[in-house]
């Protein structure tokens, strides 16, 4: 798949961010378009004002923007585990 | 949340639970809606016949006949919950047989966007009037009345009978042909 190719990770922190960002921004537009869609009757006006709020978290939530990559994992340098083989051949 | 395929999917799950909370709440504004209204039914040139009723056996049945005319006005009923409306005329009466009878004998789907005024004039039923047996003939107190069916988006789907009956007087006579 062409998706394994590219990065399309973000890191633990960023995914918390990213979570955080799309539940307002969607549940901000469904509210906005319950009172819309209230005051002019029609439901589909709410339901599309849901989906201009998911169009707009997906743009901002789905790519792997640089924003969601500032705290990536430290992880431990490799050790360098040649000399402990030597000692344990020399064992046997 | 960590691949992209897995955040769409966290993204589209929260906007289907969204998106039932929204529907729920579109239910619970019904109830602040009036259900109910009145209409002006009227009808003339009552008459009954005895006639065989095919497809029910050789018996012999009264079969009513009346023109009617309907005033009505659907446009508060259509709130934001409501997509089409199904309306049916009733007659219901009385006969020594039956404690109750009902037939219904016209029907109108009002969807929504089309004309909700209506103004029938001399309008023929859409069914038969049969009753089953010599029920209709010098009946007096037949009471025609409408019935709405509200059918909604989200929620239940409530049959409201209509304020506005009206009430047919059946001649003590046959008519003459049959």
């Amino acid at each position: 798949m062409v998706l394994n190719k590219i990065p399309t990770s973000i890191d633990f922190v960023g995914q918390k961010r990213a979570e955080l960002l799309f539940q307002v921004i969607i549940v901000i537009s469904a509210i906005i378009g319950f009172i819309y869609g209230f005051l002019e009757q029609k439901f589909s006006y709410t339901l599309m004002a849901l989906g201009v709020g998911v169009t707009i978290s997906a743009l901002a939530v789905l790519p792997p923007w640089p924003a969601w990559k500032k705290n990536p994992l430290k992880w431990q340098e490799p050790k360098i585990e040649s000399k402990t083989e030597e000692k344990t051949k020399n064992k046997k | 949340m960590h691949s992209l395929l897995s955040r769409a999917n966290a993204l589209f799950a929260f906007t289907l639970t969204v998106t039932g909370v929204l529907a729920f709440g579109l239910f619970l504004t019904t109830f602040i809606y009036e259900q109910n209204g009145t209409v002006k039914i009227n009808s003339a040139k009552a008459t009954v016949k005895h006639l065989t009723e095919f497809g029910a056996g050789k018996k012999k049945n009264d079969i009513g006949f009346f023109n009617f005319d309907l005033d009505a006005d659907f446009e508060p009923l259509f709130n934001w919950n409501v997509k089409q409306l199904f309306l049916y005329l009733t007659a219901e009466y009385t006969t020594p047989r039956n404690k109750l009878n009902e037939v219904v004998l016209w029907d109108k789907i009002v969807l929504k966007g089309d004309n909700y005024k209506l103004k029938m004039r001399n309008a023929k039923t859409k069914y038969f009037f049969w009753d089953d047996g010599t029920g209709l003939k010098g009946n007096k107190n037949v009471t025609l009345y409408l019935t709405w069916n509200i059918i909604p988006n989200v929620g239940g789907l409530p049959n409201i009978p209509v304020d506005g009956a009206h009430r047919i007087v059946f001649p003590d006579q046959y008519a003459s042909s049959a």
